[in-house]
This record gives C-alpha cells, sequence and structure tokens, in this order.
C-alpha cells in the first residue's frame, strides 16, 4: 500500500491526497450459537467497511480444532478457504487425523484494493456440539397410489459423527381421516434392507396400505445416543382407482371423416393399457395386479354393432376376405377394469370414449377404427 | 462354436452407471451430458460357453476419477448369494471367476471415491449346445418419447437367458408435407415404410388439401398412398428426408366387362386389381357388365379379385399369377356350368329349431371361371339369420359342396356342418352343439394360472368369419372351452405372465385332440435395454416371427413393456 503526500506551493497554499484508510470487517454468524458436527449449511457473513468504498478482497479460513482458543490444538492446514462474503460450509465431523472435531476457529483477513489491510484479522470460535442425525424420506408405490394398495416409506439415515447403527428409527402414520391402517416393517436396517451405496448410511422401510383416499403423512424421526434428532414429514397422496386408459393402438386409428384402407388380414391390436392396477401387460405374479378387460365389436355397413363376446384378447384379427370391396367396417374396442363403469356411457355413435373428460393428457376408454374394405 | 457367440462373449459392455448421463424420461427434452464418473465392466468369457475349464475376466473401467482406486468386487451365479472373485490384477481393477455352469453371472465393483456408482453387469454364458434361432423384434415408444418404432431381425440364443444387444431406437425428422396428383392435392391413408425394416410402419392420413405431418427415421421410405380423392389410383411412392410433396399419378385405367354363367352381363360387381401387393381402385360392373379400374402398374405378382352382389348366388373368383402384364380389355367369365340354390325354407335345427340363428354359408369352388384367361377359383360366403321358426330365408348360394357355419346367438356358440347342394337344397341343417373340453396349460410339468388358450378358427370356420375363443387358465392352469366338434383351430398357447413359458401354436387341431395337459415351451428369456439417449421406460416391445406372412407376420410371439431401467424381460420359445 502507498500513501502519498503531495505539497504543492501555490500563492501559499496546501493541498494534501487523503491518506487511504484500512478496511475494517466483522464476521456475523448467522446460523446460530449452536452448530453439530456434520451440520450443513453454516453460514457465516462477512461485514466489510471500507472508508473510501473500495473493494475488499476477503480471506476466510476454518480451522478443525480439538480446542480452537488454542491454535496449536488445531489441524495446521484450513479444513476450508473462501473468498466469498457469505462463507458456507458443513461443519467437520472429524480432525484430520481422525479425532472427533470440537471446535472450529474461523479467521478472515480483507484486503482493500490499494493493498490496505484489515486489522487485526477477524477470528471466530465456534464450538461444535452433537451432530444430529442426517435423515432422507422417500416413498414407493408399485400401484400408483392406489388406496388399499401397499406403499413404502423409505429412510436413509446416517450420524455425522457416530455409528449410523447407532441411530433409531421412529415412523408415525397420519391418516387424512379415520383409518385402521398400521405401519409394518418392509426392511430393518441389517439384514433385510438394503444397504445404500454410502457405507456411513443406513436404510430402513415401513408399509402400510392405506383404506381412505387423501392425504397420508409419516412422520419419521432419527434419534442418536445423544438425543440428537432430526425429522422429515413424507407426504403421500392417496387416489381411488383411476380409469383404465387405452394406450397405443395399431393400426393407427383414422381421424375422424377418414377411413382405415385394409386389404390384407390385419391384427387391431391395443398395444398397452395404462392403468395403476389392472395394466395390459400385466403381472400375473404380482397378487395385487389384474388386467383390463378387452371388449371388441363389429359394425358392417349401415347394420347393427354385434359384440364379439369370445374376443376378450388385446387383439383382433380382421380379414377383408369376410367382406365385400368397398365395405365399410367399424371395429371398436372398450376397455374396463375393476372398478370402472361398462357399459361405457359415451353415446355409442361416438368413436371414442373419454368417461373423464377432464383427464389431460387424454384417456380413452373405447376406440374406434373406421375400415374400408380394399 | 458360432461366430456371433465368439462376438458376444468378447463384447465390452456399454458403460452402465453414468453420473450426469441422459435419459428419455417421457416429457423431458434431452439434456446435455455432465462429466462425471463413469464406471462400467468389461468381460471376456473363454472359451465361450459354459465348461470345467472355461473362465471369466471382468475389467474395471473408471472415468473421471483421478487416482489409484480400491476395488472391491462382488460375483452371484444366477440369483445367489455374493462370492468374491480372485483378483486378476495387481491393482485389484481386474478379476477372474471359473464358469463351469451356463446361466447369469452377476459382476459388480465398487471404488473408494463417493463421486462414482457402483459398477453392475450380467454376464451370460451358455451351455456349450445352445442353439440359436432368428426372431424380428418390434419396438415402439411411448408417445413422450419422439423416435420411430424400430423392427428388424435379432439373433436368440437357447439357454435360460439371452442378453441380446441394446435396442436403439434412432431420432425422428419431421416429415410434413403435401400430397398432391396433377397439382390438386389429395386426401390420401399413408403408409411409410422405412427400406431397412420395412415392418416399423408409420401410420397417417392427409387432409382434404393434401397436408400431412409425422415423425420418421431420417431415412428414406417407401410409401403406400392409398387416396380417397376419387380418381387417383394407389401407389408407391418414395419419401426422403426434405421431401415436401409426394407427387401422385393418376394411374393407368383398364377396362374389363364381367358376364353370368349364362353370358349375360353382371351389374353391380366389385373389381379389384392388385400388383405386387399395391390395390387398383374398386370399380363397379354397369348394367352392360362394364368398368374401369385404375392401377399404378399393370405388370407383377397380380391378384384379381371379382365380387358379385350376394342375391346372385355367385362365388368371389379369385385368380392370380406369380408374373403377368394386364392388358386393358379385361374379360371375367363365369364357368357356364355354375348353378345355384336358393335356401329358403331350410330348417336350421339342433334339438329343435333355432330362431334368429346366423349362418354363414361357405365354400371354396375351384374352377369357377376365368379373369384375363387366368383360372379363378371360386369363394362361397353367404349369410343369412332364421326367422323365429328357425327357417332361413332366400339365400342364394353355388350348388357344389359347401359347410353351414351356425352361430345360435349364445356367447361362443358355434357349429359346423358339411351340406351338399350340388344336386338339391336340404329340408334341414344341423347345427351339432359344442362340446366341452378341458385342458391344463402347463410349464415344466407345472400349471399355469393366468395363462390362455386362444383357439383361433380355421377352414370353413374361418371363412364365415368365425372370431377367436380366448379363455383363460385358472388358479391350477386348467381351463374348458367349447368347441364345435368337427371343426379346426390353431391352439395358441401364451402365458400373458411373460417368463413362465414360451408361447406355441398347434396348427388345425381338431376339437377330438385338444390334449388333457397343453405344454408351452421351455422358454428362453431374452433381455434387454431399449435406449434413445438413454434408457426409455414404457417402451412396447414384442418377438415376432421372422419368415411369417400375413397376419402371423403381425401376432407376437411375446409382448412386453420396458421397465422404469428401459429393460425388458421375455419369454421367447427356446431354440434348443
Amino acid at each position: 500500500m502507498k500513501g502519498f503526500l503531495i505539497l504543492v506551493g501555490l500563492s501559499g497554499c496546501f493541498y494534501i491526497d487523503p491518506i487511504n484508510q484500512r478496511p475494517s470487517l466483522a464476521i456475523v454468524n448467522t446460523t446460530g450459537d449452536v452448530i453439530g458436527r456434520g451440520q450443513i449449511g453454516v453460514t457465516l457473513r462477512a461485514e466489510v467497511s471500507d472508508p473510501e468504498g473500495q473493494i475488499v478482497q476477503l480471506d476466510w479460513r476454518m480451522y478443525v480444532c480439538d480446542d480452537a482458543s488454542v491454535f496449536e490444538t488445531c489441524d495446521q492446514q484450513p479444513a476450508r478457504e473462501d473468498s466469498s462474503t457469505d462463507f458456507v460450509f458443513a461443519a467437520p465431523s472429524f480432525r484430520a487425523a481422525g479425532g472427533p472435531a470440537q471446535s472450529l476457529l474461523i479467521e478472515l483477513d480483507g484486503v482493500d484494493d490499494l493493498g490496505a489491510k484489515a486489522q487485526p484479522s477477524q477470528q471466530l470460535i465456534i464450538p461444535l456440539g452433537n451432530g444430529a442425525p442426517t435423515l432422507i424420506t422417500s416413498n414407493a408405490s408399485a400401484y400408483g397410489q392406489t388406496i388399499n394398495t401397499p406403499l413404502d416409506i423409505f429412510a436413509i439415515y446416517g450420524d455425522p459423527d457416530d455409528n449410523p447403527d447407532n441411530v433409531t428409527l421412529t415412523f408415525e402414520l397420519f391418516s387424512p381421516t379415520a383409518s385402521t391402517a398400521t405401519l409394518s416393517d418392509t426392511c430393518t436396517p441389517q439384514p433385510g434392507c438394503l444397504m445404500p451405496a454410502d457405507a456411513t448410511k443406513r436404510e430402513q422401510g415401513k408399509r402400510f396400505t392405506p383404506d381412505v383416499p387423501g392425504q397420508w403423512e409419516v412422520r419419521v424421526t432419527a434419534t442418536d445416543l445423544l438425543d440428537g434428532s432430526a425429522s422429515v414429514i413424507e407426504t403421500v397422496i392417496v387416489v381411488f382407482d383411476q380409469l383404465p386408459c387405452i394406450g397405443q393402438v395399431t393400426p393407427a386409428a383414422p381421424p375422424p371423416d377418414s377411413q382405415l384402407p385394409v386389404g390384407d388380414p390385419t391384427l387391431f391390436q391395443v398395444y398397452q393399457v395404462l392403468d395403476a392396477i389392472d395394466p395390459y401387460p400385466t403381472n400375473l405374479a404380482d397378487p395385487i395386479l389384474g388386467q383390463s378387460e378387452f371388449h371388441w365389436s363389429i359394425k358392417r355397413n349401415t347394420g347393427a354393432r354385434q359384440a364379439l363376446p369370445t374376443e376378450t384378447g388385446n387383439t383382433l384379427a380382421f380379414d377383408p376376405e369376410s367382406f365385400s370391396p368397398g365395405d365399410v367396417v367399424e371395429l371398436r374396442v372398450e376397455i374396463e377394469d375393476r372398478g370402472s363403469p361398462f357399459p361405457l356411457t359415451c353415446d355409442p355413435v361416438e368413436p371414442t370414449c373419454q368417461l373423464d373428460p377432464t383427464l389431460v393428457p387424454t384417456c380413452l376408454q373405447r376406440q374406434t377404427w373406421k375400415v374400408v374394405v380394399q | 462354436m458360432t461366430a456371433s457367440m465368439i462376438i458376444r462373449a468378447l463384447v465390452s459392455l456399454p458403460l452402465i452407471a453414468c453420473a450426469g448421463s441422459e435419459s428419455d424420461t417421457p416429457g423431458q427434452p434431452d439434456a446435455p451430458v455432465t462429466p462425471g464418473c463413469v464406471v462400467g465392466i468389461s468381460n471376456e468369457v473363454l472359451p465361450p460357453f459354459a465348461s470345467a475349464s472355461t473362465f471369466v475376466r471382468a475389467v474395471a473401467n473408471v472415468q473421471n476419477s483421478p487416482g489409484q482406486h480400491s476395488y472391491i468386487w462382488f460375483l452371484s451365479f444366477n440369483g445367489g448369494p455374493n462370492q468374491t472373485p480372485a483378483p486378476a490384477a495387481i491393482d485389484g481393477s481386474a478379476v477372474e471367476f471359473p464358469a463351469t455352469q451356463p446361466g447369469i453371472y452377476r459382476v459388480r465393483f465398487r471404488i473408494e471415491d463417493p463421486e462414482c456408482e457402483e459398477a453392475d453387469t450380467n454376464i451370460e454364458v451358455n451351455d456349450p449346445g445352445a442353439g440359436t434361432t432368428v426372431l424380428r423384434i418390434h419396438v415402439v415408444a411411448p408417445p413422450e418419447v419422439d423416435r420411430p418404432p424400430v423392427d428388424k431381425l435379432v439373433l436368440v440364443q437357447g439357454g435360460a437367458v439371452d442378453l441380446i444387444d441394446d435396442i436403439q431406437l434412432a431420432p425422428a425428422v419431421s416429415a410434413n408435407g403435401t400430397v398432391v396428383a396433377g397439382g390438386s392435392p389429395a386426401a390420401a391413408y399413408l403408409k411409410f415404410m422405412p427400406v431397412v425394416g420395412a415392418d416399423a410402419i408409420v401410420e397417417t392420413y392427409s387432409s382434404a388439401i393434401g397436408t400431412y405431418s409425422t415423425t420418421l427415421r431420417a431415412e428414406s421410405h417407401s410409401v403406400l398412398v392409398i387416396p380417397t380423392t376419387p380418381g387417383i389410383a394407389p401407389q408407391i411412392v418414395t419419401w426422403s428426408p426434405g421431401l415436401t410433396t409426394l407427387e401422385l399419378q393418376q394411374g393407368i385405367a383398364l377396362s374389363g366387362t364381367v358376364r353370368t354363367p349364362a353370358n349375360t352381363a353382371l351389374a353391380g360387381a366389385s373389381v379389384q386389381l392388385t400388383v405386387d401387393g399395391v390395390p387398383s381402385t374398386i370399380a363397379t360392373t354397369d348394367g352392360a357388365g362394364a368398368f374401369t379400374l385404375l392401377a399404378a402398374s399393370q405388370t407383377g405378382k397380380v391378384r384379381f379379385e371379382v365380387t358379385p352382389p350376394p342375391a346372385t348366388g355367385l362365388p368371389r373368383l379369385i385368380a392370380e399369377s406369380a408374373l403377368l402384364t394386364v392388358a386393358d380389355g379385361l374379360e371375367v367369365l363365369y364357368t357356364p356350368s355354375l348353378a345355384s340354390r336358393d335356401l329358403a325354407g331350410t330348417v336350421i335345427q339342433r334339438s329343435g329349431a333355432l330362431p334368429n340363428a346366423a349362418v354363414t354359408i361357405v365354400g371354396t369352388l375351384p374352377n369357377a371361371g376365368t379373369i384375363s384367361g387366368l383360372v379363378a377359383i371360386g369363394e362361397a360366403r353367404f349369410s343369412a339369420v332364421t326367422n323365429g321358426s328357425g327357417v332361413l330365408p332366400t339365400l342364394r348360394v353355388p350348388a357344389a359342396p359347401l359347410h353351414a357355419v351356425v352361430f345360435p346367438g349364445a356367447v361362443g356358440d358355434h357349429a359346423i356342418t358339411a351340406i351338399d347342394l350340388t344336386s338339391a337344397v336340404p329340408a334341414t341343417i344341423t347345427a351339432v352343439a359344442t362340446i366341452t373340453r378341458t385342458t391344463q396349460l402347463t410349464s415344466a410339468g407345472t400349471g399355469l394360472p393366468g395363462a390362455v388358450l386362444d383357439a383361433v378358427p380355421t377352414g370353413p370356420l374361418a371363412l364365415a368369419g368365425a372370431p377367436t375363443i380366448r379363455k383363460v387358465a385358472g388358479a391350477n392352469g386348467s381351463l374348458t372351452i367349447e368347441l364345435a366338434p368337427n371343426a379346426l383351430y390353431d391352439m395358441r398357447l401364451s402365458d400373458p405372465n411373460g417368463n413362465r413359458g414360451a408361447s406355441v401354436i398347434v396348427g388345425n387341431q381338431s376339437t377330438a385332440n385338444l390334449p388333457a395337459v397343453s405344454a408351452l415351451a421351455k422358454a428362453t428369456k431374452v433381455q434387454a435395454t431399449v435406449v434413445g439417449s438413454g434408457p426409455i421406460p414404457g417402451a412396447i416391445v414384442q418377438f415376432l416371427c421372422a419368415n411369417c406372412t400375413g397376419i402371423e407376420r403381425s401376432r407376437p410371439i411375446a409382448e412386453g413393456v420396458t421397465g422404469v431401467d428401459g429393460r425388458f424381460s421375455l419369454a421367447v420359445p427356446d431354440p434348443n
């Protein structure tokens, strides 16, 4: 840093260039006084003041210590350095040599544009307390969170300063209305539950079968040996059995006012029915899953529509040889699942049927192919 | 040992755990790749089948994770307990283990870098006697993923499981344009067929102003265009990326006449010509028996079809030629000796008369006529419904040996009765009742609840358009089915569950011969992942016959949907 004093003799007058002054610093702990080992998002803020309004280059250093008031008990190399106004870090759990981190020594220096350094360096000692367990929850449903089907709640947990096996979990179930549902073990920490990829974590799961629709909550609390705890509420929206939807079909259904020309034997197929508990294809080995039913019918020219009650699969073979060239034949498939109404309530004249017109994207329960025989 | 086995044994598996990798999650656009730790496993199986001396070497591949690593390896066989394979490299980056049994050897490793996920791969080791078969795989992406379908041949190796290469769905390009004929827009049905893998069709329609819009793979396609705008012949044109106009020709006009057995003009008959699979327009004869149709071509594999009005009692004429140039001035002549009978008054009965029964008289007549000199067969298919007393109304049919197919009305009830109308009309036709047959669907001797038996009518029943009868096996795999006693069916056994047994087709099975136990085929589970820029969940996967024609070409041998990881596992008949 340089300072200049310039004396200019003009008619006995003096001009003195101002002397650059040092910036001043302060550390503000915005996180709170109680900080635990492993706590993430610990934030310290540098309050900077420079009389000339210059930009001050900051230099944060964090040392991990046994007793931060005695520097010799700290790791000699800073565990973290930064130059931001906000110094954000996860509180270390261990010293470099492996012992538990008891306190942190935070140092902050600042230098302005002209090299003036804030004096003295700012220091902050942060005692570290017991690190609360970490806890992440998730839910899983193989059945679209449908009422009366099982729901799993999983918790992955650990302890930043202790063995995760010393953490205990509690699960509490809250139903939207009166319910008899209870929690049971899906998997206990070991054995029977998958070990997360992170060896410092454990996983536990609970299962319940909601018997009413609405918002269900499961409060999971992880507690360590020193009563440090973390709690998370996992929310699940349970729904009634939804309508089955016809997925992709082949041949492509013609748009209104168009006809599908068919000159060769053709297999009309519903590739897929989209439904949480009655899909097609389905998994028969799953005791909860069922399969939507297919109802095919045919209408030839101006004749009446005829049901094809033995055609209950997802396909219908159509042989144009059974008709005359130019015949217009309507082939129709309709679906129902264990809870949807059938016969469909739509006008039979309509080529498609969407029982719930509010659904987006479109969810059809009827598809009609208007075929012209070639 | 085949070349393909060697190639597959030496495969370097794709990198399977990739931080920041892309995924074709429906509704999510492709995202840029973020470099991160990437791990994978290469493997080598020598010799490439299970034996007492076979060893597998697995090698760790780690990218974007600097420094020395320590490796923890896991090995399991066919889902069994974990073992630790022997190291095969000083730094632990490779392991080796024996493969004395055919099956799936699952190999995993971890390293200490928390940025790296666990690497995991399945190594398939086949039986030395494993056979192979070629199937078609047809894959359709979910609507949210704009990647056109694929249809291609795959080599399936016998054994419990066959891991085939990933099924890649190529990106789509827009195909927007206009269909034009003679400078005017044309409404039409459009079927786009890739030059390679033509079964991966994409269908759409052009509007009244000729416009169409779809998405296709960025490669040339043949397009079957069937105009609905009158006066234009159906035809095949070529589409290539960037082409915005499909230009149609009007077609070649071919005229002719249709005459009855008495050599009089036949009015109201439909006439159609198909050349190399492309149909002509459909023409209808006028009062003089004359017609004119439009065809895209007049030379090739030809099929004529002439359908007279039902009231004439004349059969449909069909004539084919493997190679013919169709000349103008077509002459369609019925055989002069061909007579017809009227079944009016004939009673359809079982234990008593069958009121309101649907009756279809079917049969095939050789030498029923000629079309431009080609001998034509006659196909008889005439339908009526009995009155309240089981009596047929006027129903004129050819005077020939035919079959009466009767649908009395109850669900699944059907009957087939041979009738000879050559010289007379029977007073009654007896529709024999169906009989109940029981069979148990099994795999490896175990009943398969939920497995399916489709009885697909063949012969006269098929001619009459009789529907398929589907039955689903109950708790122990057993089912009962009502079949006509003197009919034939293709019995198709399948397992919608996909992995318990492979589908079986028993062709032209008589009702009497339906066995008490119907075994599904021993299965090979074919597994792979459907990928675009990443795994594609919700894709439809079908395995189909590679060489079949007609409707059998589109009947799936096995079908399923990819899981959230884009993988599928479907059971096909074990080629061993």
